[in-house]
């Protein structure tokens, strides 16, 4: 554990704000990529942290000085999400926004080799990859992502964004498949299926 | 639990379940897999582009976002300081004051009390008659006008990329933008440096939204949206905006 953040955390707990506002500094960035990730969009990120990090201030006084800081603020961070997206679920319009008739990425992958030109093409990849994930619908985005980023089981991610399991491995096959649809190309042609 | 090894083979759905090691005849599937290549080149097909996704799917935070984020919670991490805040109001209370009237103008202008008939909008009150504090006014108008605003901005953001603005569209603007001003203006004495900064660049923008012709190419249109989304601007206007309704509901009941 970062003994910054220990230190930092042990003066909160006292109600020392300026500790607390170093831990907002240190890790803000990192908890908007996790609720960015869950939410696919910033504007709901922001919103997300706050909400975060204003929980994780009411329940500094639980936490147990032996836990990593960030993966306190991680696991509180996810959770946030989770009741943003389920709050959002009522609203979220049911058309899905994936165009499955789209044609195949033209960009071919490389070896798999970190070269230069795989750097070079690592911003492209980024944008595809964000594109791909554009066309999830928010709970296929939220399915996948707390299965495949943050290793829930399918069980843990049914019961939390209240989703019985059919309906939970229905969302993770279709966003896989949505993704796998718009990414292979980029991978290694790693030959075809048998018949 | 089979055990046994499959004797078709598996599905993509049923490969997406073994690849989260989540399929329920684990060893059957390994057995399958141990016995077909095809299958085994299809898991790796899709263990590779799920690794792609893992690499790629982070996006940053925008610039400075942990120093707005701490603004946006300071006021609840630190808790209410009425000395602090009496002591900041009364030394603001005089360059309010001086703006109040034209504050009262803006949010008139911006049709915030354009459905109650009295009293004039020079006077706001509240429900039971007494006069607001010069404060509340500002934070009242800032909101409001800041959440009128950002709708005006997320429409031309999510608006067709090629498609003209509207007679009704540009009118918006140019009601925003005089509203804009006289806010502005007051945040400025009153020594709101965060709200008057990005109400400067707010106005800029809408002032090309409100001055545009139908004969604006598409490219001019995504340079205003491009110059929105680089300069952040949406995204200070939403933690000002939510500064100052924090700071309003503090201050006392709703103004309605």
């Amino acid at each position: 554990m970062h003994q910054g953040d220990r230190t930092a955390v042990a003066h909160a707990q006292n109600g020392d704000s300026d500790a607390f506002r170093s831990l907002v500094e240190h890790h803000s960035r990192y908890l908007f990529s996790v609720a960015n990730r869950l939410t696919g969009s910033a504007a709901d990120a922001e919103d997300v942290v706050q909400e975060a990090w204003l929980k994780a201030h009411r329940q500094l006084g639980g936490f147990e000085a032996r836990a990593d800081v960030r993966t306190w603020l991680h696991r509180i961070t996810v959770n946030c999400a989770i009741d943003f997206i389920r709050a959002r679920r009522h609203r979220e319009d049911a058309h899905d926004p994936a165009d499955l008739e789209q044609g195949p990425l033209s960009e071919r992958g490389a070896d798999g080799q970190v070269t230069p030109l795989r750097l070079a093409q690592s911003g492209e990849i980024r944008q595809r990859v964000g594109e791909a994930l554009g066309r999830l619908t928010g709970l296929e985005r939220a399915a996948f992502t707390l299965r495949h980023m943050e290793g829930m089981s399918i069980d843990e991610v049914g019961a939390a964004l209240g989703l019985k399991a059919s309906a939970t491995k229905h969302s993770i096959f279709r966003a896989v498949r949505k993704m796998r649809q718009a990414l292979e190309p980029l991978v290694d042609e790693r030959g075809t299926r048998c018949s | 639990m089979t055990g046994h090894p499959h004797t078709r083979h598996l599905t993509a759905d049923e490969l997406v379940l073994v690849y989260f090691d989540e399929f329920t005849d684990r060893r059957g599937a390994e057995a399958h897999l141990a016995l077909c290549e095809s299958c085994r080149r299809d898991l790796a097909s899709l263990g590779d582009t799920l690794a792609l996704v893992a690499d790629h799917q982070d996006v940053a935070a925008p610039e400075g976002f942990e120093r707005v984020m701490w603004a946006r919670i300071q006021r609840e991490v630190e808790g209410p300081t009425p000395g602090g805040w009496r002591h900041w109001f009364a030394l603001r209370r005089l360059a309010l004051a001086a703006g109040v009237a034209s504050i009262a103008i803006a949010a008139f202008v911006a049709g915030r009390w354009t459905t109650v008939p009295e009293p004039a909008p020079d006077s706001p009150i509240v429900a039971d008659g007494t006069e607001l504090a010069p404060e509340r006014v500002l934070l009242g108008a800032a909101g409001e006008h800041l959440d009128r605003s950002q709708r005006v901005l997320v429409e031309l953001l999510n608006a067709e990329p090629d498609g003209p603005m509207t007679v009704s569209e540009r009118e918006r603007a140019a009601d925003l933008v005089a509203a804009s001003r006289l806010i502005r203006q007051s945040a400025s004495d009153a020594g709101e440096t965060a709200l008057a900064d990005v109400l400067g660049d707010l106005e800029r923008v809408l002032m090309e939204l409100a001055n545009g012709t139908d004969d604006d190419t598409a490219a001019e249109l995504r340079q205003l949206r491009q110059r929105i989304e680089s300069r952040g601007i949406l995204f200070r206007m939403r933690v000002v905006g939510s500064d100052m309704r924090e700071r309003e509901k503090a201050s006392g009941p709703p103004v309605s």
